[in-house]
């Protein structure tokens, strides 16, 4: 192996990653992907069926805490980062696979107008969501919005109860002339036993424990089998990247050197790179390897890499709708929790007390995993039955708001902290900013109404916005080394390549160059998949 | 790309029905299901502590018409089992708080917790309750990690779930029927 370099070498094997080895492969390049993690066996290494009590034991004696296994909370990173200001979070998950193993499977076009401060619109981009939602097996309802356009969808899986309430309430107020809707999720995991590909959904509910039949689309279950078959590529899994090499003359990438899983150091030599690690551990990587040529980080003359830090965050506020207290609540299962969506909102024209757009994650019915309402005071017989009651009746509503990109928001280098292989941890700067507040303010308020309008009662509501009260959504974090047309104020151009070194690579969503409400995944797959065929062409001519 | 492609590449077998596939997929699962709560001798507690923990259980969640109480869900056994695994400062933690408990009983009713009247027993938990949201005393410390994990394991055991809950998923379904009453949508 020794002697082999192939055309790319893809580091981090997540929703980025597991794409471009497909396509990288497909049209016919060599392809090293490596992986910090090891493979995990769907059903075999992750299975939350069962009775929880029948499983404590093991788990116990394993050093878990949870008898639900999920692979998430089982196996994240902790510790791997310095988290500044309010309360900063990451979620870092090395398998292969990354997180697409235990995502939850949303899968949200972003539409025209998020596309506006893009370097590219939504109509170059519309067929490589059409690909992907192919490739994905998306299942959705066509809904015919305008920001949100449908996609190649199997047939759509129906809300609960306590969602149509939801959507009852926000039918009355649109009649009020209020401008929001109310749709089903759509979501990565094939529905129609005629069309799909992989196992047909069996709604057990346990999508983000890791999904043990590979129904859910993962990184592992589709694109990289699918690599393999065209024996193009070639797997390190359990190897950290732990540097990038240069060639002799210090302007282009030449491979990589990493530890593998029995702690010794190799290279792999590439003719380009593809990272596609996370966003915050990309611009990690791009500032650890600064070089005599590249004084500030890789792909850094901008001063741009770490900067356009943005998430999502939230809040939640819940309803308590006494009509549904005695329905059928014995298998709410469904998709995982949330089969409804408030969105719309903000796209006709910007509130004037925020800046951006937020949506509305719903759900409702009763998850025996989920005790949450248990935990509310009190105790004993009239507590017992309330808690029952909320469990069944409630409907949850949990703000998705795009976090405003400012100055205060980004990733640099701890100067202390360092891993175990003696490179500088990254830091998240997080903070919220009165434009932040007010938004969640706005979404306190809109929901609360929805809630009323529709005969509920309000049963629990962060009340007053507060820095202290929002929560970042640690899977959503995006931006820090941004496309753009101006090499001034941009990392990467259009198609995911940097300004400066013409044979490195960027596949993860850290690249997106603005954020709306919607979840990031299906537009990281499509932009990598676009990046992808962008290297191989220019491979092709010979211009990397 | 056919579906038969994808299946021999990723190694999973697809079987037409759902009950095929559940016997494939969790036969492991289903024949672990028997666990003799009512049998288990405590691995960390005492026998009293444990025996005070079960009335303790039982308060916070009593048996009613529905379902039964903490105790006979098993309860005690979760949280005995748990702590047997648990890191020594947690350990610590509960043995100091189920001692507050027998203290309290001992001056206030004269005799260890487990003898006392049901009324005693209330008593003493309603004044481990009285602070739930800003806990002042250790007693009243004790109850939230008392309540929260009593909480936990009841909603993860069978009787929890099946008769409390009535709930009959972590199943395979062809369909999910999703709301089906014309008045939860009627605009």
């Amino acid at each position: 192996m020794a002697n082999t370099v192939y055309d790319v070498c893809v580091v981090g094997s997540g929703p980025g990653g597991g794409i471009a080895s497909y396509a990288l492969t497909k049209a016919g390049l060599n392809v090293a992907l490596v992986e910090a993690g090891p493979r995990l066996r769907a059903g075999i290494d992750y299975n939350a069926h069962g009775s929880p009590y029948a499983r404590l034991e093991s788990r116990l004696k394993a050093g878990y805490r949870d008898p639900v296994p999920s692979v998430f909370s089982d196996r994240r990173e902790r510790d791997h980062f310095t988290p500044v200001g309010d309360r900063p979070d990451h979620g870092f998950l090395k398998v292969l696979g990354g997180r697409s193993i235990c995502w939850a499977g949303h899968s949200l076009r972003f539409g025209p107008l998020d596309f506006k401060p893009w370097p590219i619109s939504y109509e170059e981009v519309a067929p490589y969501y059409s690909r992907a939602e192919r490739l994905m097996e998306v299942y959705g309802d066509h809904d015919g919005l305008w920001n949100m356009p449908d996609g190649e969808f199997q047939k759509g899986v129906p809300m609960r109860c306590g969602e149509q309430v939801l959507k009852r309430g926000v039918g009355r107020l649109k009649r009020q002339g209020r401008v929001m809707e109310f749709v089903s999720q759509r979501k990565a995991m094939p529905t129609d036993a005629s069309k799909a590909r992989r196992t047909v959904c069996h709604y057990c509910g346990h999508c983000m424990n890791g999904c043990e039949v590979d129904a859910k689309y993962t990184s592992a279950n589709t694109p990289i089998p699918l690599a393999m078959r065209t024996g193009k590529l070639t797997l390190f899994t359990e190897s950290t990247m732990t540097r990038i090499l240069f060639d002799s003359a210090g302007r282009k990438v030449a491979g990589i050197e990493y530890v593998d899983g029995k702690g010794g150091t190799e290279t792999i030599a590439a003719k380009a790179l593809v990272l596609a690690c996370n966003s915050i551990e990309t611009p990690r990587q791009l500032l650890i390897n600064k070089t005599p040529a590249f004084p500030n980080g890789l792909a850094n003359g901008s001063g741009q890499v770490g900067r356009n830090l943005t998430s999502h965050f939230g809040l939640t506020v819940t309803g308590f709708f006494p009509e549904l207290v005695t329905r059928d609540a014995s298998n709410d299962d469904g998709t995982d929790y949330y089969h409804g969506l408030l969105t719309g909102l903000n796209w006709d024209k910007p509130n004037p007390r925020f800046e951006g757009t937020y949506q509305v994650q719903c759900a409702s019915g009763l998850h025996p995993h989920r005790s949450g309402f248990a935990h509310a005071p009190g105790y004993g017989a009239a507590w017992k039955k309330r808690v029952r009651e909320i469990s069944i009746a409630h409907a949850s509503m949990n703000m998705q708001g795009a976090l405003l990109v400012s100055p205060g928001k980004y990733v640099d280098l701890d100067t202390e902290r360092k891993d175990h292989h003696g490179l500088p941890l990254p830091r998240v700067h997080l903070r919220y900013d009165d434009s932040d507040i007010a938004m969640a303010d706005d979404m306190i308020e809109t929901c609360e109404e929805i809630i009323r309008a529709t005969g509920g009662q309000v049963y629990s509501t962060p009340g007053k916005a507060t820095r202290e009260k929002l929560q970042i959504d640690y899977n959503h974090w995006v931006g820090t080394v941004r496309m753009g047309k101006d090499p001034k104020t941009s990392v990467l151009n259009s198609d995911g390549q940097s300004h400066e070194i013409a044979n490195l690579f960027v596949g993860d969503a850290s690249v997106f160059a603005a954020y709306p409400e919607k979840n990031p995944t299906l537009t990281n797959i499509a932009l990598s998949w676009r990046m992808s065929e962008r290297l191989a062409e220019k491979a092709k001519r010979g211009e990397i | 790309m056919d579906r038969r492609d994808l299946v021999k590449i990723l190694g999973i077998s697809i079987v037409v029905g759902p009950e095929g596939l559940w016997a494939h997929e969790h036969g492991d699962q289903s024949a672990a299901a028997a666990v003799d709560v009512a049998g288990y001798r405590p691995r960390f507690l005492t026998a009293q502590e444990y025996q005070v923990l079960g009335q303790l259980c039982d308060i916070i969640i009593p048996a009613d018409e529905t379902s039964p109480g903490a105790h006979e869900a098993g309860v005690p056994f979760y949280i005995d089992s748990v702590l047997f695994y648990a890191k020594p400062d947690e350990q610590q933690l509960w043995r100091e708080g189920l001692k507050q408990v027998q203290n309290s009983a001992m001056t206030q009713f004269g005799q260890p917790f487990e003898k006392c009247s049901v009324e005693e027993r209330e008593r003493v938990v309603a004044q481990m309750a009285a602070n739930e949201e800003a806990p002042q005393t250790a007693l009243e410390k004790f109850f939230v990690p008392l309540k929260s994990i009593t909480v936990d394991a009841y909603w993860l055991s069978d009787a929890g779930m099946k008769k409390y809950l009535g709930y009959r998923g972590d199943t395979m379904l062809r369909e999910f029927p999703g709301c089906t009453h014309p008045e939860h949508q009627t605009p």
